[in-house]
């Protein structure tokens, strides 16, 4: 598709009919009874050195994202159909996620990946072993959990791992050591993580790069 | 082009929706309406459900919104924050009952400007229904950078995935949007 063809569609599209806003369409919005399905859902936060860690949990992890505004978090959890309600941690969340950034054990605390499909949920047993301070590639992972061709869906099920940081997505590069995507924020994001974690990332034209 | 709100001027209304004011509520989010509401429509199965969607997004905005600390509120860009809830609350619509393709819902000249020609309202109804045709995650990343004006890096923000994924998904589905249109087309269409 040439640039000009770019610019065509880019200007039809962009001309596409915003439908009418009625009068009263924030009114009859603000009426509705907001119910969420699923009940509270309490969230903690961590201040890591990388940004702050939210964490959604009731008896497991069900949600985290390192970065951000609490707001944008809370609106994921009302997304996923419930109330959230800012709490402490229990102390077993708190004592696994100590344990996890000091690098002394793997994320010991159950994550709900019930809603996620099979073969995310192999990506991510595989991906929550590996220890701080070493990386895998995708395709390593994707071999280990014996599906040798499915590099590139190693990558799709880890950029949508819902509990980044505790499951660490961030340890998984492209097998030429380029960092590759992060869905926290971008491979810069990934490259701080990384960096705390005690890894050699450096800048090259190809991006950030594992020396 | 929708006109927004001044930084400053929205950081003043989002202290008055905090207190529980739908008025102030209604003047923060009105400037984007007609965006939120074209996208809504196009991304949702149907016409209605994106209705229904966008009004639900606003319902627990208004909610969200009065129980931020004034910190979190100032750092709040509510633009991308409503285009971000109702790409998920799509989603999630989306897992609870089967996505069944429909035909165009906005009628033909529901708001016909005396300048478009019939050419170009017709070519118009093609790149809708052409969009249709994406997966609803192309249609969404296509509308928020064409339609909406966000670069792919924000766009990833919206849709949570990463850039690299946003673009190829706006550039292969736009490649197939331009395939289903004439080949002569010009800018701005036939004028």
């Amino acid at each position: 598709m040439s640039g000009s063809d770019t610019d065509v569609l880019h200007a039809l599209i962009g001309a596409l009919e915003a439908p009418s806003v009625k009068a009263d369409f924030v009114g009859r919005a603000l009426e509705r009874p907001f119910k969420p399905a699923g009940g509270r859902l309490r969230y903690a936060e961590f201040l890591l050195p990388v940004g702050t860690l939210f964490v959604a949990f009731d008896d497991a992890v069900l949600l985290s994202q390192v970065g951000g505004h609490g707001i944008n978090f809370e609106g994921r959890i009302l997304d996923m159909g419930y109330q959230p309600s800012r709490a402490d941690a229990p102390a077993a969340l708190r004592t696994a996620i100590d344990a996890l950034v000091e690098g002394r054990s793997r994320f010991d605390y159950p994550v709900d990946t019930g809603r996620l499909g099979k073969f995310q949920r192999r990506v991510l047993d595989a991906t929550r072993a590996i220890p701080r301070g070493q990386v895998r590639s995708y395709s390593a992972v994707a071999v280990q959990i014996g599906a040798p061709a499915a590099a590139r869906a190693v990558g799709t099920a880890l950029a949508r791992n819902p509990v980044p940081i505790l499951i660490p997505c961030h340890r998984v590069v492209r097998t030429d050591r380029v960092l590759g995507e992060y869905s926290g924020g971008g491979s810069e994001v990934k490259a701080r993580i990384l960096r705390w974690e005690g890894i050699d990332v450096r800048v090259q034209r190809a991006g950030f790069v594992i020396a | 082009m929708v006109v927004t709100a001044t930084a400053a001027g929205e950081e003043t209304l989002l202290e008055q929706v905090a207190s529980g004011d739908r008025e102030a509520f209604g003047t923060l989010v009105r400037p984007h309406l007609s965006g939120l509401l074209a996208f809504a429509v196009r991304v949702a199965p149907d016409h209605a459900a994106g209705e229904d969607a966008l009004q639900d997004v606003l319902s627990q905005a208004f909610q969200t919104l009065q129980r931020k600390p004034a910190d979190q509120l100032s750092q709040l860009d509510i633009r991308p924050w409503l285009f971000r809830s109702v790409i998920n609350r799509l989603r999630r619509m989306g897992r609870q009952r089967r996505e069944v393709p429909v035909g165009l819902s906005l009628e033909a000249g529901h708001s016909p400007d005396a300048e478009e020609t019939a050419g170009r309202r017709a070519l118009l109804s093609v790149v809708d229904a052409e969009l249709r045709k994406l997966p609803r995650d192309w249609r969404a990343a296509i509308l928020l950078r064409h339609h909406a004006g966000y670069p792919p890096e924000e766009i990833a923000q919206i849709l949570d995935r990463p850039s690299g994924t946003i673009k190829a998904w706006i550039h292969r589905g736009t490649r197939r949007v331009r395939a289903a249109l004439p080949d002569d087309i010009v800018e701005g269409g036939y004028q």
